[in-house]
């Protein structure tokens, strides 16, 4: 499959705001509690199959916790 | 680089279907920032005077913020302008969720609506387009299946994106005056009796797909100073909640008010969300408490334990966050194994405290219930308090209260009478539109309008006119919130002279020492650290001068999209001059920012003016002034000298009488607009 790129969320940078979910054209970002972490929830892809790449959600993000990376179709 | 606006308007007439995307010019945006500001241009400009604002020529607007979705934090809030049926002038209500930036990436700074649809109808936008759809089917659903509904129904027909809905309920449909507009699962636009109005258009919702990109000037600026905002916020260890009662209790007891810090509130606030403030409030005397009589000692620690943040926080599965918001003081529970959201402050206090009930289950459910028909928390605690107080007093007729308990701390009875009052049933039809006109219904020339459909309380029984005028608790016929100007008098200021009355989002002494605009605006007081409690009731030069920079603050805050809560960390930590500057591109004082905030709030003050509002009129009710004082409890010997406190802001901002003079209208450029209406 040919290389795409794919966001990685920084969650120690993030601070919850969600805009990255919302702006994602596919909607592919699950905002996501975890045990132990908190009430604050934070982005995942979901599933990372629908992204298309777009980086929208690193435009979104307003404290630049979304780095986009060059990853293999498996990721 | 394209400033953060798109320059287009999305403009519906459902009288005719037709849909237009309209461009505005950038001066609009100079002089109005955008949000409420554009609001306020396009239905000052558009809408003719003396329209009825639940008919045809009446216009709705959406409006997200000049700042939403250029990568700044806080601007996920949005705001539904219009004129008030509730108060028959401006009207508002802001709301976060997620809307505010879906309007943006349709590629709208704004999407108005007028005219009335035959049959029931939503508007559904996406990056190709605006089409009205046919409703029929969802007529009389509540506002959350409503948003199921459309969001099922737009996936099946094979939409990626997960649009952003908003939805009137049962409420909303029936034309209540205190009815909103919600979204997000239970998010409410709540005031002004917005819902009203886009029930009387018979448009059930808004569906909003777009994913088109929101321009900025320079995203990386905006996001470097939202970046170290993000940095610079310091945490606070906070203490058991038991001891922020205790808080409250020393607040009530010290000679001085302090100055706070947005920084220990925002703390409380991301930890325990509004509700961090329950009993803090009703200790310290700014929760109102037995329809505005009674104090914390009706209310004591036995009662209010019940609404403790810890006990609301147990309730909740996650925290909430509006789009773009660090802070996210919402939190998402389950009422009868459905999610929704938990009560905010504003509700748990008035249905709680207002009525002296102690059973916290029960304000989950009223709140569930309440976002669902959409109807107003604030506005019906206060009707349900007004109701209570009457029957106590025994001047509601026997006949209409039928099996009703109403009776101070029945939450039984305050829930029985809230399902009436959104079946519009029984008593229910006599509150269903707030107190002021409950008021009317039940005094003595209001006899007949009593009767509205369904029974109504017949002629039997003592009458109730006098009691039921002093029980209404409003400002120009909007209920007041959860705040009592005779612990802060900046709320009863702002409540009388704001051009859309009664609410309590605009100032006050605490709001304004969190500001900090003294940090950046030459001539801004600096309020002390400490301050001796009487100061507050004095009004003099400095005091009206904090007052009309609260209020040219927070409107030009509502131009660029902002949640109240993030001005409370004040404006200078905010960066919310310098991100204004970088997200536009333009290089502009924080004084001739603010001065655009007084332009939008001039601005609304004519259109409500044009509407025949007499601002001298508009007087929040006199037990909430201390008209007589309370005689015991928090507060006790105050009254606060409004009549005094209006004057120093009407003369400050240039309003001479509420009126804005020539002078201010021509140094605003306001002089061409005033007089005129309707293209
Ligand atoms: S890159 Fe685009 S599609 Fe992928 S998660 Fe981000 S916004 Fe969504
Ligand atoms: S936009 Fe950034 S800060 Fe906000 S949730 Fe996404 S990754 Fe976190
Ligand atoms: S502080 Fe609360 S209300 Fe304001 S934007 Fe954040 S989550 Fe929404």
């Amino acid at each position: 499959m040919a290389a795409r790129r794919l966001p990685r969320f920084d969650h120690r940078a993030c601070v919850s705001c969600a805009a990255c979910a919302e702006d994602c054209p596919v909607s592919c970002i699950a905002m996501e509690t975890a045990p132990g972490r908190g009430p604050h929830a934070k982005p995942r892809l979901s599933p990372a199959s629908a992204c298309v790449g777009c980086g929208a959600c690193g435009r979104a993000c307003p404290v630049s916790a979304v780095a986009m990376c060059d990853t293999d179709g498996e990721a | 680089m394209a400033a953060s606006y798109t320059g287009k308007v999305l403009t519906v007439d459902l009288g005719t279907g037709k849909i237009e995307a309209e461009s505005v010019p950038d001066e609009v945006y100079e002089r109005f920032i955008g949000g409420l500001g554009l609001g306020a241009w396009w239905l000052y400009t558009r809408m003719p005077a003396g329209a009825d604002p639940l008919g045809s020529e009446a216009v709705l607007g959406f409006v997200p913020g000049l700042l939403t979705g250029s990568g700044s934090l806080f601007t996920g809030r949005w705001m539904a302008v219009c004129k008030s049926p509730l108060t028959g002038g401006w009207g508002d209500a802001n709301c976060g969720g997620t809307l505010a930036p879906a309007i943006k990436r349709c590629g709208f700074d704004a999407i108005f609506v007028r005219g009335v649809s035959e049959k029931p109808v939503y508007l559904e936008v996406g990056n190709s387009g605006a089409v009205l759809r046919d409703a029929s089917a969802l007529w009389g659903l509540d506002a959350m299946e409503t948003e199921e509904n459309l969001v099922a129904a737009f996936g099946a027909a094979g939409g990626k994106k997960r649009p952003s809905v908003a939805a009137i309920g049962p409420a909303g449909e029936s034309r209540s005056l205190i009815s909103g507009i919600v979204t997000d699962g239970g998010r409410i636009a709540a005031r002004s009796g917005v819902g009203a109005v886009m029930g009387s258009k018979r448009l059930k919702a808004l569906v909003l797909a777009g994913t088109k990109p929101i321009p900025c000037a320079d995203r990386a600026a905006v996001k470097a100073n939202s970046l170290a905002f993000a940095r610079s916020v310091r945490d606070f260890p906070l203490p058991p909640t038991g001891l922020l009662r205790l808080g409250g209790v020393l607040l009530r007891k010290l000679p001085w008010n302090l100055r706070f810090d947005g920084f220990l509130f925002g703390a409380v606030l991301g930890r325990l969300g509004t509700a961090g403030m329950n009993r803090l409030s009703v200790e310290w005397g700014d929760a109102p408490l037995k329809n505005w009589r009674g104090s914390e000692r009706d209310y004591p620690a036995r009662a209010s334990r019940a609404i403790d943040p810890a006990r609301v926080l147990e309730r909740q599965e996650r925290a909430y966050h509006c789009y773009s918001c660090p802070t996210g003081c919402g939190g998402l529970c389950r009422v009868d194994g459905r999610e929704t959201h938990k009560p905010e402050y504003e509700t748990v206090l008035a249905l709680s405290g207002l009525l002296l009930c102690d059973d916290l289950e029960a304000v989950f459910r009223m709140n569930d219930a309440m976002n669902r028909a959409g109807i107003d928390t604030i506005s019906a605690g206060a009707s349900i308090a007004m109701a209570i107080e009457l029957a106590e007093a025994g001047v509601l007729p026997k006949k209409a209260l039928g099996d009703l308990d109403l009776r101070w701390g029945s939450a039984a009875g305050a829930e029985a009478l809230l399902r009436l009052m959104i079946a519009r049933e029984g008593l229910g039809a006599v509150f269903a539109d707030g107190v002021r006109q409950a008021a009317l219904r039940l005094g003595p020339a209001g006899g007949q309008a009593a009767g509205a459909p369904g029974a109504a309380p017949g002629p039997a029984g003592p009458a109730p006119g006098a009691a039921a005028l002093e029980a209404a608790v409003h400002s120009g016929g909007q209920e007041l919130a959860m705040h009592d100007p005779r612990n802060d008098p900046g709320f009863a200021l702002h409540a009388a002279v704001d051009p859309a009355p009664g609410k309590h989002t605009v100032g006050c002494r605490l709001y304004y020492g969190m500001f900090r605009l003294w940090t950046r605006v030459p001539g801004a007081p600096k309020p002390p650290l400490l301050e001796r409690k009487d100061r507050a009731f004095e009004s003099g030069p400095e005091s009206a001068r904090a007052a009309v920079l609260s209020s040219d603050f927070i409107s030009l805050f509502n131009g660029a999209g902002l949640c109240l809560f993030g001005s409370l960390y004040g404006a200078d930590r905010l960066r919310f001059f310098e991100t204004l500057d970088a997200a536009t591109g333009w290089r502009r004082s924080p004084a001739d920012y603010l001065e655009a905030g007084r332009r939008i709030q001039t601005l609304r003050q004519l259109f409500s003016l044009r509407e025949g509002i007499e601002p001298k009129d508009v007087v929040p009710s006199a037990r909430a002034l201390g008209r007589p004082p309370k005689e015991a409890g928090a507060n006790r010997g105050r009254s606060v000298p409004l009549e005094a406190l209006a004057r120093g802001y009407w003369e400050e901002i240039g309003w001479p009488e509420g009126r804005p003079s020539p002078a201010t209208l021509a140094r605003l450029g306001l002089a061409e607009l005033e007089g005129r209406h309707g293209r």
